[in-house]
């Protein structure tokens, strides 16, 4: 390759890596998912094998019905090609941790002392989780479990019961302490075998020393080879390398069985004539014990009686004391009572006294106060004396001073009589004069006249001025006379009141004279209370004394009545006892009676009973039968034949699902290199100018294309041999007790799924490059021509076109003229929702079967196992429950044995049940006969059998064909086939009993019985299969509750597959969208660049491309919904195993789930895509054409 | 000067090429008048696209403004930038740009029916002389009546501004002349402003006003006071 050639090549990578990664991740989803899914079950069986390798688990398991024994062992071990032999010891018990909540338990033996490594027969090795491994008997293990939490700690202990099988025969030790958990490759997984203990579920194994073992022969004998070492584990080559072995085993066996059988029975007479002697001393011994004990009993009878007097004298005695010490309590009583009387009255006294003090005192306190009063008043009296005196001396000078006032007054007035008497002789002799002058003047005297007249005016003068003076003298005496008559005034009041002092005075010196005598007289009210209270205080002191002493004498007579209370109790108490000696010895004296009695008649039934035992084992040995030997192999083991078939069914799904992968990859990788091829036209066109050759150019791609797909496979590889693998062992890890998972990387798987990967793109890569790489440069130069816009049907229905809006017509346009790109698209997500709905409706069918199998179709719940057809009548337990309607509402008789069927064309199916009904016409009432499609019942009639579908599908048996029968002995028959009946688990014909007797001559084996149960809550069907197993005649008692849940369990691991299918087929779908939406968008970046020039939004941008993409992913989640119910009923039927029928309708929700996780997937590409949408620039527009 | 219809006031544009800054438009300044035929014209990469886009709202500009019938555009934010377009621009491509699967009446309808007031599709049709090809696809028409299509949905949105980017470049002589003179016509006859973008000098001489644009400056502008008719016109 040119250097320049080769830079292209990695620049294209470089620039379009979002292309690149495309085809990388899509190869990588359909290697990985292709690869990792077939590789998964390789890689399950490959680290089962290596497990069962170095846990040397066994290759084959011998039991026998006699056991087995060393000499066995020896013989086993010189056949060729055996490396190892293993004699074990198991056995089934109840066993209780605790609490009396009792399991089922199995216990398998271990050699302990030679667990060593290099120890060729330490077979089914253990491998230790928790703890270690038991040292010696009275240790043990437990399995792991899975499911449910381990039920007991380390260093707890676990009791064996012997309930209901005796133990005693085969473990020595029945109480283990547990020190460690193991998980083994025998266990693998959580189911379970049936039990005939308890209620037959083992819910625990354990594994502990053979020596706590004690039975003789061992239970199984188990045998590896070493050719078998190489071979894988469920191989065809394995089970080819085993058979040989087999074969030497059981003829082997035939050989050892006869040996064994006279050991057996040479045993078994020695140990018969042992006990006979055993019986003979026994009967003896027993016979001294009895003669020993009576003469035991009649001594101690005696004894009872000498006892019995004895205490009757004690009552007497005891009643006597008793009464003494009565009358002495009542004694005490008393002088207690009047002790109490006596402290009573001296408290009050005492209270009396102390109140007589206070108010003595206070008495004292009057007096003294009045005392003083008294004094003072005294004081007071004396003064009021003093001064009334003085007052009677002022008033007496008053007096005084009044009398010669009123003398002086006296002398006066008397002046002024006189001197009025005076004036009015003055006025007289005026008035004579006068008079005369008159008379004179009348006279005519006149000189004289008026001589007279002049002195009449001078004696007038006179008068009036004596008179002036008189006046005056009068007024002054009136005055005087007022003055006096006040002073007399006040004197009298003085006087009064002198006279009321004085009378006062006289009241309060009475009064003092009557306080001083009440003063006195109290001095000797107060003397007199003084010497009272003195003699009150000292009687008081002497009572309190005689008090205290009368106390103390009560107390000393108390301590001493105590006293002889406790004497009297303690001799009480001694009676009593001695009474109570008196009736145990009395009790034990009838016990031991009693027992005697008993003893001897024991003693003669042992003796009968061990008589009995004796004759029964001399039955016994005269039954005993030649042993037969089963060899077992691994396809036995529960865990061993379960494992497989899931692995097989993972393998079945494996096989349909990735091819889908492949075709939707393939579509990817044609339309991302058609577009390639398309956007690098002009390149190629150049190229071819330049003289490059069709195949350097076509190189290229092939290159860019193949270097993505070879990428994609390794990561793909990488990943999913891994992923895969892991997911799944995971999912199995749930129920199974895996080891680790070795993965490899498996050369053929990846080589197929690489070139066909490789194959796939390289073929899009040339068809694509073809149609191009055939134009002539020239043409290829010129851009190509635009496809041109064409009118579609719809337009031609004008009412709708012209009713849509412009963007709806280019839509609708677009994705008519876009064939290529719709078809994709349209293919491509109808793939991603067909495998949806797939995954969806695989998990619908696969639950169906439990579903519709247990709960619809069965309409009985338990299955109970007879040993002999005649049991269901004849034991009692099991008619005891049966018949009692509160626990089986119904039960029918039913005949089960596996038959080989061939249909007219000459198809073969094994392992078919054969089920016949005692009685045909109830048999509908148990099992529902319907036609599945339909859902019609079909009758169960007396000349034809009724045939289970799937068998029916695979044999091409139709209602009316002939089928040939061949039953468990070999005997054929033709029978009519009058209808085909729904049913999910195993194959069945259904045949009534009056056509088996004609076609077999032979009455059909009745050993089943189905059994309708109202209450199947877990209690219940625990107490009904533990009744029911109580009885030796059951084999095993089973509800379909049980068989429902294992199955569950089993659907749950699918459960896990189908997440997975679910998860791949949404990565799928975005991968597709992605890729497909990317190449929507540049394919039309002009386009999408020159609406942006014109001015839509961006919302409207991404509508206009959103709304084709919508449409296309409607359509092509209907077409997945369709093409998903085709793939699913394809898948159903191609990864159904044998003997179960997967349900072959999808649930509503499965349809309504994928299409949602289309969408959504859808939805979330145009989201991311929604950016670049945004990013595309306006410039682009200006670009040249497309 | 904010009266001129269209105004470029130091337009700069930017592009980093790695470590350097390339200057696209290098303080580009002119003004075009309301009615004028423009052309734009410059040697290839002169930056006359880039002017285009910052006009037509394709681009933002780094500096200066850029301002329309009174608007300053360079102020817009996106939205606003698109509804610029939608509402006032009207372009035309070198390579027409029709949408494939829709009818030529459909392609105008296409533009006019985002618009607030468009010019009816049919009457545009028939004013660039395509009446009778209404009905048919882009595929069925020449390049010139594809142009011509162009041309009408440019119009029909009745825009302020009819921005043409080389609309004869991928056309022969005579169709291209006559592209050229329907443009002419447009402008003339409606009274529109017209802005063409070319290599080629020969164009402006029909021009009213053209701008020479080199090494992303303003070269020269002359404005033509007699427009030469598209007829005359020969290169």
């Amino acid at each position: 390759m040119k250097k320049s050639y080769r830079n292209v090549i990695l620049r294209e990578i470089r620039q379009s890596i979002s292309r690149f990664l495309a085809i990388f991740f899509i190869v990588a989803l359909g290697v990985g998912f292709f690869a990792g899914l077939m590789a998964t079950t390789p890689d399950m069986r490959l680290s089962a094998d290596q497990y069962f390798d170095e846990t040397h688990t066994m290759d084959l398991r011998v039991i026998s019905t006699l056991g087995l024994t060393d000499d066995d062992v020896e013989e086993i071990k010189k056949i060729d090609g055996v490396s190892g032999v293993m004699p074990a010891y198991s056995v089934d018990a109840l066993m209780s941790i605790d609490s009396d909540d009792s399991m089922v338990a199995r216990i398998h033996s271990l050699p302990v002392g030679r667990l060593n490594e290099d120890n060729p027969d330490y077979l089914n090795r253990l491998v230790v989780t928790q703890g270690r491994l038991p040292d010696g008997p009275g240790e043990c293990v437990l399995e792991e479990q899975k499911m449910g939490n381990n039920p007991v700690e380390i260093g707890k202990t676990i009791r064996l019961s012997p309930e209901n099988k005796d133990l005693s025969d085969t473990l020595s030790t029945t109480q283990f302490t547990v020190v460690g958990y193991v998980k083994s490759a025998y266990y693998m997984s959580v189911e379970r075998e049936q039990s005939t203990v308890g209620n037959g579920k083992i819910n625990a194994v354990l594994y502990t020393d053979e020596k706590s073992f004690s039975s003789v022969a061992y239970t199984h004998l188990f045998v590896t080879m070493t050719e078998a070492k190489e071979k894988t584990a469920f191989s065809t080559e394995y089970q080819n390398c085993v058979a040989p072995l087999k074969d030497q085993l059981k003829d082997l066996g035939t050989i050892r069985a006869v040996s064994r059988y006279e050991e057996v029975k040479s045993e078994a007479e020695n140990k018969l004539k042992d006990a006979k002697t055993e019986l003979q001393e026994k009967k003896e011994q027993s016979e001294q014990q009895l003669n020993e004990a009576k003469q035991q009993l009649d001594e101690g009878t005696q004894q009872i009686l000498q006892s019995e007097q004895e205490i009757l004298e004690g009552d007497k005695k005891l009643t006597e004391g008793q009464r003494t010490i009565e009358e002495k309590e009542n004694q005490l009583k008393d002088a207690q009572r009047q002790i109490k009387d006596a402290q009573r009255t001296i408290e009050e006294q005492e209270k009396e006294l102390n109140r007589g003090e206070v108010r003595w005192k206070q008495g004292k306190e009057t007096f003294l106060q009045k005392e003083a009063e008294l004094s003072d008043a005294l004081a007071q009296l004396t003064a009021g004396e003093k001064e009334l005196a003085a007052q009677e001396t002022l008033l007496q000078q008053g007096e005084k001073k009044w009398s010669a006032g009123k003398k002086q007054l006296d002398a006066q007035k008397r002046q002024l009589e006189e001197a009025k008497q005076q004036l009015d002789q003055a006025k007289g002799i005026i008035e004579q004069t006068r008079q005369e002058v008159e008379r004179l003047y009348a006279l005519g005297l006149v000189d004289q006249a008026k001589d007279l007249e002049a002195q009449v005016a001078q004696q007038q003068a006179a008068f009036e001025t004596g008179s002036a003076e008189y006046n005056k003298n009068l007024i002054l005496w009136n005055q005087g006379q007022q003055q006096l008559q006040t002073q007399r005034e006040s004197l009298d009041q003085g006087a009064a009141k002198l006279q009321t002092a004085k009378q006062q005075l006289e009241l309060s010196k009475a009064q003092l004279d009557e306080g001083s005598r009440q003063l006195s007289a109290a001095r000797d009210e107060l003397q007199q209370s003084r010497s009272q209270l003195d003699e009150g205080k000292k009687q008081l002191n002497e009572g309190k004394r005689q008090l205290s002493l009368s106390i103390a004498q009560m107390n000393e007579g108390n301590r001493q009545l105590q006293e002889a209370k406790k004497q009297l109790d303690t001799s009480r108490a001694e009676l009593l006892s001695g009474k109570k000696q008196l009736e145990n010895a009395k009790q034990k004296l009838a016990e031991g009676e009693l027992d005697y009695q008993n003893g001897k008649q024991e003693a003669q039934d042992k003796l009968s009973q061990a008589q009995e035992q004796l004759e029964e084992a001399e039955a016994q040995i005269r039954d005993l039968k030649i042993p037969e030997w089963y060899v077992l192999d691994r396809d036995t083991n529960l865990s061993y034949a379960s494992f497989d078939s899931n692995a097989e069914k993972v393998e079945a799904i494996a096989q349909v699902f990735p091819v889908f992968f492949f075709l939707v990859a393939a579509l990817v990788a044609l339309t991302t290199m058609t577009r390639m091829i398309e956007e690098e036209r002009t390149q190629i066109g150049t190229l071819k100018a330049l003289g490059y050759g069709k195949g350097s150019i076509a190189f290229k791609y092939v290159i860019y294309a193949g270097s993505a797909t070879i990428a994609g496979s390794l990561f793909g590889l990488a990943v999913g041999f891994q992923v895969f693998p892991i997911v799944i062992w995971g999912a199995y890890e749930i129920l199974y007790n895996l080891p680790p998972l070795i993965t490899v990387f498996n050369v053929k798987y990846a080589l197929i799924s690489s070139l066909a990967a490789l194959f796939c793109t390289m073929l899009a890569t040339f068809s694509a490059c073809y149609s191009t790489l055939k134009e002539t440069p020239a043409r290829l130069m010129l851009p190509r021509a635009p496809k041109a816009g064409k009118r579609i049907l719809l337009e031609y229905i004008t009412p709708i076109w012209s009713h849509m809006k412009f963007t709806h017509k280019v839509t609708a346009r677009n994705l008519i003229r876009y064939k290529k790109r719709f078809f994709m698209t349209v293919i491509g997500i109808a793939g991603c929702t067909a495998l949806l709905l797939t995954g969806f409706g695989l998990r619908d069918s696969i639950s169906d079967i439990v579903e519709k199998q247990f709960n619809d179709l069965y309409q009985y719940n338990l299955i109970i196992s007879v040993k002999d057809s005649e049991d269901r009548n004849t034991d009692p337990s099991i008619r005891k429950i049966l018949t009692d309607n509160a626990k089986v509402s119904d039960s029918l008789a039913v005949s089960q044995e596996t038959a080989d069927v061939t249909s007219e064309s000459g198809k073969t199916q094994n392992s078919v049940y054969l089920y016949v009904p005692e009685s045909s016409q109830r048999l509908t009432e148990f099992i529902k006969m319907r036609d599945r499609k339909s859902g019609d019942p079909i009758s169960f009639t007396d000349g034809a059998v009724l045939v289970s579908e799937k068998m029916a599908g695979s044999l091409g048996i139709k209602t009316g064909s002939t089928i040939t029968v061949q039953n468990a002995d070999g005997i054929t028959a033709e029978c009519t086939v009058g209808g085909i009946v729904e049913n999910y688990v195993y194959a069945y014909v259904y045949m009534s009993p009056d056509l088996y007797r004609g076609s077999f001559a032979s009455e059909p084996d009745f050993t089943q019985i189905i059994a309708k149960v109202e209450d199947t809550s877990l209690e219940n069907r625990d107490m009904i299969s533990t009744a029911l197993l109580e009885s030796d005649k059951v084999n095993a008692a089973q509800f379909t509750n049980d068989l429902s849940e294992s199955f569950s369990d089993i659907v749950k691991n699918i459960d896990y597959i189908v997440m997975v299918l679910i998860l791949c087929a949404g990565l799928l779908a975005f991968i597709v969208l992605y890729n497909l939406t990317n190449i929507n968008i540049t394919e039309r970046q002009k386009e999408i660049a020159t609406i942006k020039v014109l001015g839509f939004f961006d919302r409207e941008v991404s509508a206009y491309i959103y709304r084709e993409t919508a449409v296309l992913s409607l359509i092509g989640t209907g077409v997945g919904l369709l093409l998903g119910i085709v793939l699913h009923s394809f898948v159903v039927k191609t990864s159904e195993v044998d003997m179960v029928m997967f349900g072959r309708s999808i649930r509503p929700l499965s349809f309504a789930l994928a299409a949602l996780l289309t969408l959504i997937f859808s939805l979330l590409v145009n989201l991311v895509m929604y950016k670049k949408l945004k990013k595309i620039s306006m410039v682009e527009s200006m670009k040249s054409g497309e | 000067m904010k009266n001129d219809f269209v105004l470029f006031d130091s337009v700069c544009k930017y592009y980093t090429m790695g470590e350097q800054k390339i200057a696209a438009a290098d303080h580009i300044s002119f003004s075009i008048q309301k009615g004028e035929f423009t052309v734009i014209v410059g040697p290839s990469g002169a930056g006359k696209t880039t002017v285009l886009n910052m006009l037509g709202g394709m681009d933002p500009c780094d500096e200066g403004r850029i301002w329309l019938d009174g608007k300053e555009i360079s102020s817009y934010n996106q939205k606003q930038l698109t509804e610029y377009r939608r509402y006032d621009v009207g372009f035309v491509f070198q390579f027409y740009n029709l949408v494939q699967n829709l009818t030529a009446l459909e392609n105008v309808e296409l533009a006019s029916e985002i618009c607030k007031d468009p010019l009816p599709a049919e009457e545009t049709l028939r004013q660039v002389g395509l009446q009778d090809r209404i009905r048919n696809f882009p595929a069925q028409l020449s390049g010139g009546e594809q142009q011509r299509v162009a041309i009408a949905r440019a119009l029909a949105k009745n825009p302020k501004i009819l921005l043409c980017d080389e609309p004869t470049g991928a056309l022969d002589y005579n169709t291209g002349k006559n592209i050229l003179k329907l443009l002419q016509d447009t402008c003339r006859n409606t009274g529109r402003t017209v802005i063409v973008i070319t290599h080629n000098h020969a164009i402006t001489d029909m021009a009213d006003r053209v701008i020479h644009i080199k090494s992303g400056r303003v070269d020269a502008i002359e404005q033509n006071k007699h427009p030469m008719p598209v007829e005359r016109i020969e290169w």
